[in-house]
């Protein structure tokens, strides 16, 4: 049978499971709470695999396996990131569930309107969070058409690729809201998780005869793919970034990541705290195991000599260099790592505009005017970024890699706000113009890292600063009065939590 | 075990788990202190020392997060 036809046979079947299973579970009732938040109803078996599936990104097999490819092992740092911001997750989400339940909360704004009390600010950190993590989407629109081009063998062309993509998922964020995108990561996180550790697993035997070969061959090819910073002349371009990169980089990823929308939003959606963190028995465990599986292969990749033409497929092209069945299987992880963590953009990215920019305007809009908005938002930031994907983008980890500097500077606001009294309207305005300010300073001249400061980046010591300013204006100005009671509401049981309407 | 961990005592737990991530988190991020485990060899059953410890922190760390779930699910801090 013919390569292409195989492979689009996997392809058929891959959708036509991930269309079943969404478009036989409607929303229940079709009101903004539904659509937002999924009605505050889903298991923790959702609640991991949606975190799985947003967090891996079928950009993982092209961006982060290009930087293992080229630096070795400092690719690792997604593993450590991963479990840092699921040790931040452990910390805030019981608060931030408590307070989201009791006063029907949808998105990150809305907390910081209540937490500060200010209208201004909750517009701001949305606009802020929006704009930060706009980019992903483009990332993973390239990484999806790539999956569709890759597995037809050219017949359908890149960009044709990228807008069937963009369709389909927006077909279903239509359907049914946050409900189907839960729905449809849960799916697709499991086709990742399997497929992914399936195949590379099998490429290391089938490639090298196992994982002892491989290494020895990368030891004899470059001994300095498997120490930090990595290949200092090919990759780093003869000039060591200093010791605090690696540290930054880590430190970029831990403290941003649950200051994504989509992510953010995925604390509101389960039933309970205990569905909520039930999520921990098996999420740190994907983190150790999936990145070193994936990153060793594509750490391994640098001694096979694919990707000549550029580095970011070698790892994918090598994997389809062994029949139509590990391609099609590769480019069906790619697709359900980019649709999973496109699909929870767009559609949380929809509600925060109509939720955090449009509400607090408009505070007497209806339910269904809320409903038709965000759909209305959906298409346009998925068109937008489908037009900016078809133009030429520079290389997917750098884009990523500079965006986490921007949304950390959100943390002091939301993370000290859950265990700091005295955090106040002042001290959140005073760090996030100043969290800004020298992230965007320092990282017009220093993109990736400040030589100066030994590698650090400008986010990161954008962040030290902006929380050392928080602490400090937090206590030489007066404390708010609501403050009190939020408190009280993060130590109530869930049972006994009750529901209170906001004015806004 | 379990009654140790419900009793008033057992919030140590929290503390030694709170440690062992922080001493773990040290080694993974302190420039002099990853220098120890960032080298290629010795090698480990044929893989790289670097490889092996960077598995192994992370392994130690999904470890803790996921004991610290426990023990707040048997203390019904949940």
């Amino acid at each position: 049978m013919n390569d292409t036809i195989i492979c689009v046979a996997m392809l058929l079947i891959y959708f036509g499971g991930l269309a079943y299973c969404i478009f036989s579970n409607p929303m229940p009732e079709a009101n903004f709470e539904e659509y937002a938040v999924g009605g505050r109803s889903f298991g923790w078996q959702f609640i991991t695999m949606t975190i799985i599936g947003t967090w891996y990104p079928g950009s993982l097999l092209i961006g982060t396996a290009q930087m293992g490819h080229d630096g070795g092992i400092i690719a690792f740092y997604l593993g450590f990131y991963t479990l840092g911001s699921l040790f931040i997750f452990f910390l805030m989400s019981t608060k931030m569930w408590k307070l989201g339940s009791k006063y029907s909360l949808n998105t990150m704004g809305h907390y910081i309107q209540l937490r500060y009390e200010s209208k201004s600010l909750r517009v701001l950190s949305g606009a802020a969070a929006l704009l930060c993590e706009f980019p992903w989407v483009i990332t993973e629109l390239l990484a999806s058409g790539y999956a569709i081009q890759l597995i037809t063998n050219g017949k359908i062309p890149f960009n044709l690729g990228m807008a069937i993509i963009c369709v389909f998922f927006l077909i279903y964020i239509m359907f049914a809201g946050t409900r189907a995108v839960i729905i449809a990561d849960y799916y697709q996180g499991w086709m990742f998780l399997l497929g992914a550790l399936a195949l590379f697993v099998v490429a290391m035997f089938a490639i090298w005869g196992g994982p002892v070969e491989m290494f020895t061959q990368v030891r004899d090819f470059n001994e300095e793919l498997l120490s930090l910073p990595g290949p200092i002349d090919t990759y780093w371009g003869g000039a060591d970034p200093g010791n605090l990169y690696w540290t930054s980089i880590i430190l970029s990823g831990a403290l941003g990541a649950y200051m994504w929308p989509s992510l953010f939003s995925r604390i509101f959606a389960a039933g309970s705290t205990k569905e909520l963190k039930q999520s921990l028995r098996i999420t740190p465990f994907v983190a150790p195991i999936l990145t070193v599986v994936i990153l060793i292969v594509a750490i391994g990749c640098a001694t096979t000599g694919y990707g000549l033409d550029d580095t970011a497929y070698a790892l994918v092209e090598m994997i389809g260099s062994l029949g139509p069945v590990p391609k099609g299987v590769v480019a069906i992880v790619i697709l359900a790592g980019s649709l999973s963590m496109m699909d929870s953009m767009i559609s949380s990215w929809a509600i925060v505009f109509c939720n955090d920019i449009v509400k607090p305007f408009k505070p007497g809009i209806s339910d269904k005017t809320q409903l038709t908005i965000s759909r209305l938002i959906a298409v346009i930031i998925a068109f937008s970024g489908l037009a900016i994907a078809m133009t030429d983008m520079p290389t997917i980890v750098t884009i990523l890699t500079r965006i986490y500097q921007c949304v950390i500077q959100l943390f002091p606001l939301v993370v000290f706000g859950l265990y700091f009294k005295r955090g106040n309207k002042a001290a959140a305005w005073s760090s996030l113009i100043v969290g800004f300010g020298i992230t965007i300073v320092l990282g017009m001249k220093w993109p990736d890292f400040v030589p100066a400061l030994n590698g650090m980046s400008a986010g990161v010591f954008a962040f030290f600063v902006a929380s050392a300013v928080y602490i400090i204006v937090s206590y030489v100005t007066k404390p708010q009065d609501n403050v009190e009671k939020l408190f009280t509401d993060m130590k109530t049981p869930d049972d006994q939590l009750g529901k209170e309407a906001l004015p806004y | 075990m379990k009654d140790f961990i419900r009793s008033e005592k057992g919030k140590v737990c929290y503390w030694v788990l709170g440690i062992l991530a922080v001493i773990i988190w040290c080694f993974v991020l302190i420039p002099p202190l990853y220098s120890v485990w960032n080298k290629a060899l010795p090698l480990i059953c044929g893989i790289p020392f670097s490889v092996v410890m960077t598995f192994l922190f992370m392994l130690a760390l999904a470890i803790i997060l996921c004991l610290l779930y426990q023990v707040q699910k048997i203390r019904k801090e949940l």
